[in-house]
């Protein structure tokens, strides 16, 4: 499916910057680990998604027209647009905080209906709980899920102490910096141990320096811990500098027009900002997303799926079954101590 | 500049200028009535009688008009007579700082007019212990009542119509109406109190509990929050400072209905105190027993407040009222 979406990428264009090479040019251990994250097993699963908003006069806006893209196990990838594109819709159909008007969002297999506390959301604004201290922040979603407090507790301290935040633990959100909180807000949604991490513009409110800190803080934690991350940003090099794909989407409706493979190599830091695989991929979207040459014919007939409800409970026998594998690997994973899936990644380094 | 830096607006205040500034805005008023009740030719519109002189119906200590007395005078010395005798003086209604406060004190050491009257210690008891009653009933219903309105759009669309008719209808227009089903003691008394408060409250809870951050619940149903933990998770202490700000005033609003509430029926209470002391013309009494009322009102408020700041030690719009 993600190979259906290049079609409309012009592989033969020529760059607007000379000299650089193709984006679609990869070196061997980058396409080496490609073809192992292609390998592994698709967590989420978007399908011809629609979202229409209907006005207060009964006029209706198209915001996402027939998006289709799939993440695998594992996988980092992030989504750029124009403002007014629906990345923030999009994710926020992703969280189950709003209904898509037609199409479908599988989480391995089964379809999403309403928020759960196996996606795991992060705000651009923190949204820690005031009232709490960052350890009962983080033991939140523990708690609300059954966990005991004990077992809670412990478990939030694993998870602030990978954050480096244990010295804080009896602190309030308010006394706290915001690339604190935002750490705190990370852990927070990764103490339920979701199967994909959806983040939302998390560090549009950091500065410069503070957010540099924090996109190094989060590929150290996604190395470490085995989470599929779906990142909304506005900012192309945060993107090139987190993703292994982005999914470039356009205005009014939202669409993609590509989804990139970043052929920059793993681990990356900011000093590949000047690298050729950098600037070439960055030459790629600021084509996509601030020249007309970006924009392709629209995909797939608008609508052509009518509402997926998804409310209903429908489990055809592959999602079913799709859901007892997973059931068993998490059960697997559960034997272990806390921070069961922590495991080594090395399969994300080149 | 040219402008002293208090004076900008939104400027924050330096503790001790806080300080000042407080004790101005009691010592002000204050200061106003020393000046009215001391410096005669500032007010004084009537004549204390010190000597009646020829004048029968005229007593020592009696007051009248300026210009009344000065037609007594004229006519006195006219018929050839002794003129009448006085010194400048404020109206009965209007005693000085000193008498009120020689009064405040004397209220309390003074024993009850009858014998199986009450002290005035005894008043004031029983009129603590009707708004307490009042209040406790009102928020026992109010409170929760109010945030299941603040955070299910159709309960409030069910009590809030209603509640707001309700709340235009004046508590003491259910005088008499609680007087024939309480009996004339304290039930109707609390229940006038209760009329006052609970409509109110509703409505200011429900409002303040739809303030919440809309991203917070968004944040705790991304976490796998459901239905009930939603509202005792997150909506109640969320919203759990601001409802105690809230609880704060309406204890405020309580007292102001306590003198209607205590009229009906019986007459009991600090009102007993202030109606008997009023027909006796005794008014510096009056006015230490309304000081009380303050006086204690806004002791309990300045004690909550404290006790806030302790429960709520994550609160930061707290933080920000009191520097």
């Amino acid at each position: 499916m993600n190979d259906a979406h290049r079609q409309g990428s012009p592989a033969g264009l020529a760059m607007p910057t000379a000299g650089l090479p193709s984006y679609l040019e990869q070196s061997a251990p980058v396409r080496e680990r490609f073809a192992r994250l292609r390998a592994r097993e698709i967590i989420l699963t978007v399908s011809h998604l629609d979202k229409r908003f209907t006005g207060a006069r009964g006029q209706s806006t198209l915001a996402l027209q027939d998006v289709c893209f799939q993440t695998h196990r594992r996988e980092f990838l992030c989504v750029v647009g124009p403002s007014g594109c629906g990345k923030s819709t999009l994710i926020r159909i992703l969280a189950g905080l709003e209904q898509h008007s037609a199409g479908q969002v599988l989480l391995e297999g089964r379809p999403v209906s309403g928020p759960g506390s196996d996606r795991g959301m992060v705000f651009q604004g923190y949204t820690l709980f005031p009232w709490l201290t960052v350890k009962k922040n983080v033991m939140f979603g523990l708690e609300v899920n059954g966990q005991g407090r004990l077992q809670a507790e412990r478990e939030a301290l694993q998870w602030l102490d990978l954050v480096g935040l244990t010295k804080f633990a009896e602190a309030y959100p308010h006394q706290l910096s915001g690339g604190m909180k935002q750490r705190v807000a990370i852990v927070r949604a990764l103490a339920n141990q979701p199967r994909i991490l959806l983040m939302d513009e998390p560090f549009g409110a950091l500065d410069a320096q503070t957010r540099a800190r924090m996109q190094a803080h989060l590929q150290e934690i996604w190395r470490k811990i085995d989470i599929t991350i779906v990142f909304i940003t506005h900012d192309l090099d945060e993107a090139i500098l987190l993703a292994d794909r982005i999914l470039v989407l356009s205005a009014h409706p939202g669409r993609v027009q590509e989804l990139i493979e970043v052929p920059v190599p793993r681990r990356r830091s900011l000093a590949q900002v000047i690298t050729p695989e950098f600037l070439a991929t960055k030459a790629r979207l600021e084509e996509l997303i601030y020249s007309e040459q970006g924009a392709h014919e629209p995909g797939g007939p608008a609508g052509a799926e009518e509402d997926a409800a998804p409310g209903s409970e429908e489990q055809d026998p592959r999602a079913a079954s799709l859901g007892r594998a997973a059931q068993a690997l998490i059960e697997e994973q559960e034997q272990y101590p806390v921070l069961a899936r922590m495991t080594d990644v090395s399969d994300n380094v080149d | 500049m040219g402008q002293p830096r208090w004076l900008r607006i939104h400027h924050p205040l330096s503790p001790r200028a806080r300080l000042t500034f407080g004790l101005l805005s009691f010592v002000l008023p204050v200061t106003l009535w020393c000046l009215i009740s001391y410096v005669p030719f500032l007010w004084h519109p009537d004549v204390r009688i010190t000597d009646p002189g020829s004048v029968s119906y005229l007593d020592v200590g009696s007051t009248l008009p300026r210009a009344g007395f000065a037609a007594e005078v004229a006519a006195a010395r006219a018929q050839g007579q002794a003129p009448p005798r006085g010194v400048a003086a404020n109206p009965i209604y209007l005693p000085t700082p000193l008498q009120v406060f020689a009064a405040f004190y004397r209220a309390f050491s003074t024993p009850p007019p009858t014998r199986d009257g009450p002290w005035l210690h005894q008043s004031l008891w029983h009129s603590i212990q009707v708004i307490f009653w009042g209040y406790v009933i009102s928020s026992a219903i109010g409170v929760p009542l109010g945030v299941l309105c603040g955070a299910y759009a159709p309960i409030a669309r069910m009590c809030e119509p209603f509640i707001e008719f309700f709340r235009y209808l004046p508590a003491p227009a259910f005088g008499a109406l609680a007087v024939a089903i309480l009996g004339i003691y304290d039930g109707p008394k609390i229940a006038i109190i209760v009329i006052g408060t609970f409509f109110q409250q509703v409505l200011i809870i429900a409002n303040t509990t739809r303030k919440l951050d809309p991203a917070l619940l968004e944040a705790a149903l991304t976490l796998g929050t459901r239905n009930r933990q939603l509202l005792t998770r997150v909506v109640v202490p969320g919203v759990l400072p601001e409802l105690y700000r809230d609880q704060r005033v309406l204890l405020g609003w309580a007292w102001t209905y306590l003198i209607v509430a205590e009229l009906i029926g019986t007459t009991s209470g600090i009102t007993w105190f202030i109606t008997q002391q009023a027909r006796y013309q005794h008014f510096a009494n009056v006015y230490a027993a309304i000081a009380m009322i303050g006086i204690i009102g806004l002791g309990t408020d300045m004690v909550l407040a404290a006790f806030g700041r302790r429960l709520f030690p994550w609160d930061r719009s707290l933080a920000r009222v009191t520097g």
